[in-house]
């Protein structure tokens, strides 16, 4: 459903992938790409202190290994197992902040909380957003951004979105500047404006996109440190032991929500985090929610089990026309994890 | 703009213009901020992106407060709560002579100030003596984020282009992307000593490879066994084996043996031994403060 000619079409997607391959510019390389997975993930992450990292652990169930004596009494008084006194020793892991961290982000994520909006929008619809949202993730892709920079940019629109009628010839605008922001913000290397423009085929000028970011910022009041649903699932599944599959599979599901507007106004970054990890563990019969993960995600199982099983409809019932979440989750360097089947919701 | 009469040029940060104005409704003096913005730039710098969204989270007595943002498509204006100065002019008006309770205020509030920083998902990644602001009633306030970021769990690599070379901690002068917290704690502690010689900066280093020796100079040479993984940074160059001949006492002699013993905790090569804000404001340098200050 091509929005208009320059709107989010499928014609523009093929379209800016050859572009990308012809001008050379940041192709897909399967090593780089795994690369960047593995400096991302839980085993085996890259360290330049030389420290050694705990080894892939199992997914057999959850090893209450405690880390020391004293840790070991601890866990005994506590019935959780204290994840940061067992990551102590790994100092990217922030042991001394992490718990401090996360309590701020549930407090902080509460005012980033998407209100429903497409009733108030004159124009565009789910599936305008939906497209759009699939573009951002090709995007994300091919100029190698992080994924925090997608989730933040595709929570920039959202919120804009809540405060602003946008109509259909635009969206494509705001997307794009969204994630412009977003990369201002988060990437050691954001991309130059002369690439998103780029990327969206000489649609809009450089005039626009400048009006465009002061709107946006202004909107939002610069208040984009908004605590991701990802970064959640990140803790939720280090404080399991989940193996980079399994996290990887969460990941999958995670980011199929961003094109879904429903997941997107109705829950909590972190409830969805936790959902989608919950899903990945039933979905590889591994393990069950333990008080662990009570603890850190301070969800319930039974919390978060009516939104599991919507995630369990998401990807038993794929959007044909856009993919792509779907193909790159289904690349080997994702473990395929795209493919894993859904559950039968009988065993929801 | 007419809400504010600009009054005096201060100084440059990061990146744009400082100026002291008046709130012309509320005769209330602020610092402002100015960045011009060109049509053929890149819109709003990452920078000033970075400090305005950081400063709208971090709201603290020993950070700079922001109150507001004005934004055009030509310039983009910060406007902040007015300092008298900052600790380097403070030191430039120490005549040499500082008073240790003022040390131990001081480095209590910049030590506080990061912890807030630190345990709300930032790295300030440029402290150093100018970009700490003093008021009248001797509060200490950390300023200039520009080149701050918000990290994740875990970090990733980040830019190695960071801190002001006197201030920069040795992983980071060795390349290293993969840094935390205690990239911060490095700086604290030269500001520290900094502060109990009023004004005698630690390092005063030329360049990167400067900077090492007198660090290794008055520290030793780190090996492998005092920091494992040290051969493998990215700009890893070996360094003459220096031994610590130079006690603490004779570089910092005005510091009390408790501030010595936290100094020397910060002021550890290895990243991952240097001590966090979190603790350092637990230490027992601190135990004597005013409680006046402590709240």
């Amino acid at each position: 459903m091509p929005l208009t000619r320059r709107g989010v079409s499928s014609n523009l997607t093929t379209l800016s992938n050859e572009q990308f391959a012809q001008n050379g510019k940041k192709q897909r390389k399967n090593n780089q790409l795994k690369q960047k997975i593995h400096n991302d993930g839980l085993p085996n992450q890259s360290s330049r202190n030389g420290k050694r990292r705990s080894s892939s652990p199992s997914e057999n169930g959850p090893k209450k290994r405690a880390f020391g004596d004293i840790t070991n009494m601890d866990s005994e008084r506590l019935d959780y197992i204290d994840i940061d006194a067992e990551n102590r020793l790994d100092p990217n892991l922030l042991p001394e902040y992490a718990s401090q961290i996360f309590d701020y982000y549930k407090e902080r994520e509460i005012l980033f909380k998407v209100d429903p909006y497409l009733d108030n929008q004159t124009d565009i619809t789910k599936n305008m957003r939906a497209i759009l949202v699939d573009w951002l993730v090709e995007v994300q892709e091919n100029f190698e951004l992080n994924h925090e920079t997608l989730y933040l940019a595709v929570k920039i629109v959202d919120r804009y979105l809540m405060k602003k009628d946008v109509g259909r010839e635009v969206l494509q605008l705001v997307g794009a500047t969204a994630l412009f922001i977003a990369c201002k913000f988060d990437e050691r290397c954001p991309p130059v404006l002369d690439d998103f423009i780029f990327i969206c085929d000489d649609a809009y000028r450089r005039t626009e996109f400048l009006a465009m970011e002061r709107t946006i910022l202004k909107t939002l009041n610069f208040d984009v440190g908004v605590p991701l649903s990802y970064r959640f699932l990140r803790r939720f599944a280090k404080c399991s032991k989940a193996t980079m599959e399994t996290l990887t599979l969460a990941r999958y599901i995670l980011e199929l929500t961003l094109q879904d507007y429903d997941f997107c106004v109705n829950y909590k970054e972190s409830h969805l985090a936790a959902a989608t990890l919950l899903l990945a563990f039933k979905m590889k019969r591994i393990m069950e929610w333990d008080s662990t993960l009570e603890h850190y995600s301070g969800y319930k199982s039974q919390d978060i089990l009516p939104c599991v099983k919507k995630l369990n409809a998401l990807i038993s019932n794929p959007n044909k026309q856009l993919a792509t979440v779907r193909t790159k989750y289904s690349h080997r360097v994702f473990f395929e994890v795209a493919k894993i089947p859904s559950l039968d919701m009988l065993e929801l | 703009m007419q809400k504010y009469e600009k009054l005096e040029k201060i100084g440059e940060g990061t990146y744009g213009t400082v100026f002291k104005a008046k709130n012309k409704e509320t005769q209330e003096i602020v610092a402002l901020k100015r960045v011009r913005l060109d049509d053929d730039d890149e819109g709003v710098p990452s920078s000033a992106l970075r400090e305005i969204c950081l400063l709208k989270e971090l709201k603290h007595k020993n950070i700079v407060r922001l109150h507001d943002v004005l934004h055009s498509d030509r310039k983009l204006t910060l406007v902040f709560e007015y300092c008298d100065q900052d600790l380097k002019k403070y030191f430039d008006s120490c005549n040499g002579e500082i008073d240790p309770d003022v040390v131990k205020s001081f480095m209590y509030q910049l030590l506080r100030g990061l912890e807030f920083c630190h345990s709300h998902n930032v790295l300030h990644r440029d402290l150093k003596p100018q970009n700490l602001l003093i008021n009248k009633n001797g509060e200490l306030k950390l300023a200039d984020f520009g080149l701050a970021r918000a990290f994740g769990i875990p970090v990733r690599c980040y830019s190695a282009e960071v801190v002001t070379l006197w201030y920069r901690p040795p992983d980071v002068l060795f390349g290293a992307k993969l840094y935390t917290t205690s990239i911060d704690m490095w700086s604290a502690g030269c500001i520290f000593a900094e502060l109990a010689n009023a004004g005698r900066p630690l390092f005063p280093g030329n360049d990167v490879d400067d900077q090492l020796k007198r660090i290794f100079k008055l520290l030793g040479t780190p090996i492998e066994d005092t920091w494992p993984g040290i051969t493998k940074l990215p700009e890893y160059r070996p360094y003459p084996i220096y031994q610590v001949t130079t006690p603490l006492v004779s570089v910092v002699p005005k510091l009390s043996v408790k501030g010595r013993d936290l100094l020397q905790r910060l002021l550890v090569c290895n990243p991952v031994l240097r001590m966090s804000a979190e603790e350092s404001l637990q230490h027992i340098y601190f135990a004597d403060l005013n409680p006046a200050i402590k709240n």
